[in-house]
């Protein structure tokens, strides 16, 4: 059973992400810039040494009010219903935007974000499509110091390079302690719920990493005294899944898995591993480190070569503990999409089983999806 | 109690219709089917009930029942719930060993399995967010035509050309039913197209799984032989039909039962080998 302690632990990443923009408001009431950006291409630690608390924007799950009558509907819905966030005066208190070349999506979402929302320090980061070799590291290398450059315009300060050295321990430190949640989550059944592991990662993208740090550290520890529990359903154990795909930003998806027994032991996703796996190195110059660790990173399926992310699919179900595979693909996504048949071949030729989720960021058929979770689970049980 | 008579159900809580199966010694008793109402609840109760009393079962002989379909978790006296997937590829394997494909199009929802020879479910895929393809748009089609199913299904069958049916979404498709109507396009060839709409859609889903013999329809719409037959013609292959008259609709409902059937006997299993120490761990589900 849980203790009263569990319980208040639990809610607590929910409650960073309830707070949000409660955070971002006493951010700036101390003085501070707020400023959001997408992907995770952007150097955050820069916006950190500079003061600046950075956001990850995610989009919304609801409709689109105004953003459609300057994208076409075959847009993906992160650029959809962030671009209608910026529209409608959802994310007035950021004080600028920076959004990196991921895709052209996101390069078109900059020149509508200049003409339309307008607002404070937007920025585009060029980013490289051949994130190997010295042509993109180069390319890139120079578009982090323009970065630097301009914020440090923007903010009327320089950023010197020992901030940014402190800025670069403060999120290896939150990456290594997310990668311990990660490693406990898989290792341990039971000890943090699907739902509470997702939260962990997405209020990540949102609140001061200090902060943020801390009760990561704190909710590690507690769980690592009480006795692992397994939650398991009495008769039928857990189904141990990896979920593949982007973002996942709303809960119910791992809701529905856990219900129907499901637990998600690794992902690759952007609102999960692709985030935190990769560290900055603490011993050579800053901005050399930053630009290597943001190209040497797990890749994003819109960057070239594609190997290493599906070295780290596979290698995440090598293990020999993960009994199915969920892809949450966005639609619209097309980088995702045409990756997506030859990762699942090759899943499947690994005797693991394959189910796809066609996501638009907040679900939808909430029935539906649970007639198709529910009946993945029970293929994977074997009957 | 020999497994003989022993009494199982199903109880299929679909989003148009609900069904109910009484399997006695892993055989089809009785049946039901009836309209599915706002309170899922309710109808599980009432279409159990009515399914019992035509085998002339009591309540308290049932051994173990499966509820499945929409209103599965809504099924209150059930032992446990299962996917509609899992459950008419059971049904459908339990009445044809051979089938391998099964095409369930219900009300809302359509599916193509495909499952082994053990009847175990390999692959799915399903419509979702679109009841394009679905005996709901079949439905809405003939409600704004102002015809029954079964007007429809005999107009199919007189003389005409399929209609051009554009659109999948069936807000469009009305629109084109009725434009139609306004160019005094007979009704059989209007009918046609819709059904070869439907058929269509359906067709992709089954590609998805593999067209793999034998096959099998089931769902409500499996009773509409104009579908069947359009369908047949772009698969280029011949359904199977269920032995002994078996109403396709009550395939999911069916497979429920068969499931709950399965699951007495091993349990059943199970507390008799526990008596002598063995094999206490086996059929796990």
């Amino acid at each position: 059973m849980e203790s009263e302690e569990d319980i208040k632990m639990e809610g607590q990443f929910r409650e960073l992400i309830v707070r949000q923009r409660e955070m971002a408001d006493e951010w700036k009431s101390a003085g501070g810039k707020v400023v959001g950006h997408f992907c995770n291409y952007v150097p955050e630690e820069i916006l950190h040494a500079g003061g600046v608390l950075s956001i990850r924007i995610l989009g919304s799950h609801g409709h689109i009010a105004r953003a459609d009558a300057h994208v076409q509907t075959y847009v993906c819905k992160l650029i959809r219903s962030s671009l209608d966030m910026g529209l409608v005066g959802e994310l007035d208190y950021l004080d600028g935007v920076i959004i990196p070349y991921t895709c052209d999506g996101m390069r078109l979402l900059f020149d509508l974000w200049t003409k339309n929302v307008k607002q404070g320090f937007v920025h585009l980061l060029d980013l490289p499509l051949i994130v190997k070799g010295d042509i993109g590291r180069n390319r890139f290398e120079g578009a982090v110091i323009q970065l630097k450059k301009s914020l440090e315009d923007y903010l009327g300060k320089s950023i010197s390079e020992e901030a940014l050295s402190i800025s670069i321990r403060v999120y290896n430190e939150n990456r290594a302690l997310l990668r311990e949640l990660y490693n406990l989550r898989r290792n341990v059944g039971g000890m943090i719920s699907n739902i509470e592991s997702l939260e962990a990662v997405l209020s990540s993208l949102t609140s001061p990493k200090e902060l943020h740090s801390d009760l990561l550290r704190r909710t590690i520890l507690e769980r690592s005294k009480s006795t692992a529990h397994d939650e398991a359903a009495p008769g039928a154990p857990m189904v141990r899944l990896h979920v593949s795909g982007s973002l996942v930003t709303d809960s119910r998806y791992y809701q529905i898995i856990e219900d129907c027994g499901g637990l998600v032991v690794s992902d690759d996703l952007c609102t999960g591993t692709r985030y935190y796996w990769d560290d900055v190195k603490e011993d050579t110059h800053p901005l050399k480190a930053i630009t290597n660790r943001y190209l040497d990173k797990l890749p994003c399926p819109c960057k070239s070569p594609s190997e290493e992310r599906y070295q780290f699919v596979l290698d995440s179900l090598r293990q020999d503990d993960v009994q199915g595979v969920i892809f949450v693909l966005e639609r619209y996504c097309d980088p995702h999409l045409y990756d997506y048949p030859f990762l699942r071949k090759k899943v499947e030729s690994m005797g693991i089983p394959v189910l796809q989720i066609d996501a638009e960021l907040g679900l939808s058929g909430v029935e539906q999806l649970r007639t198709r979770i529910q009946a993945f689970i029970e293929i994977v049980r074997g009957g | 109690m020999p497994n003989q008579e022993k009494v199982t159900a199903g109880v299929d809580i679909g989003s148009s219709t609900s069904k109910a199966v009484i399997l006695v010694g892993g055989k089809i008793a009785s049946y039901a089917i009836g309209p599915s109402s706002v309170s899922p609840t309710k109808t599980a109760h009432l279409v159990f009930q009515q399914a019992l009393s035509s085998a002339g079962i009591h309540r308290e002989q049932v051994t173990y029942t499966v509820g499945t379909g929409y209103g599965r978790a809504k099924v209150e006296f059930a032992d446990e719930n299962v996917s509609e997937i899992s459950c008419h590829a059971k049904g459908a394997h339990h009445l044809l060993a051979e089938v391998r494909t099964i095409v369930d199009v219900g009300g809302q929802d359509t599916k193509a399995i495909s499952i082994n020879k053990s009847g175990l479910v390999m692959e799915f895929a399903m419509n979702d967010k679109c009841a394009a393809g679905t005996g709901r748009f079949l439905d809405f089609m003939a409600r704004s035509m102002g015809l029954e199913i079964k007007d429809m299904v005999q107009m199919h069958f007189q003389d005409g050309y399929p209609a051009m049916i554009s659109s999948m979404c069936s807000v469009f498709a009305e629109s084109e039913v009725i434009n139609l109507i306004n160019e005094e396009v007979p009704l059989p060839s209007i009918i046609k197209g819709l059904h070869k709409s439907v058929a269509n859609r359906i067709s992709t889903l089954i590609r998805r799984v593999g067209v793999e013999n034998e096959i099998v329809m089931t769902g409500g719409v499996a009773k509409n032989n104009g579908v069947v037959e359009t369908l047949e013609n772009i698969l280029k292959c011949r359904f199977v039909t269920l032995p002994g008259n078996v109403d396709p609709q009550i395939i999911g409902a069916l497979g429920a039962a068969v499931i709950g059937f399965e699951k007495d006997q091993s349990l059943q299993s199970r507390t008799e080998n526990a008596g002598n120490n063995r094999g206490t761990q086996q059929a796990q589900f």
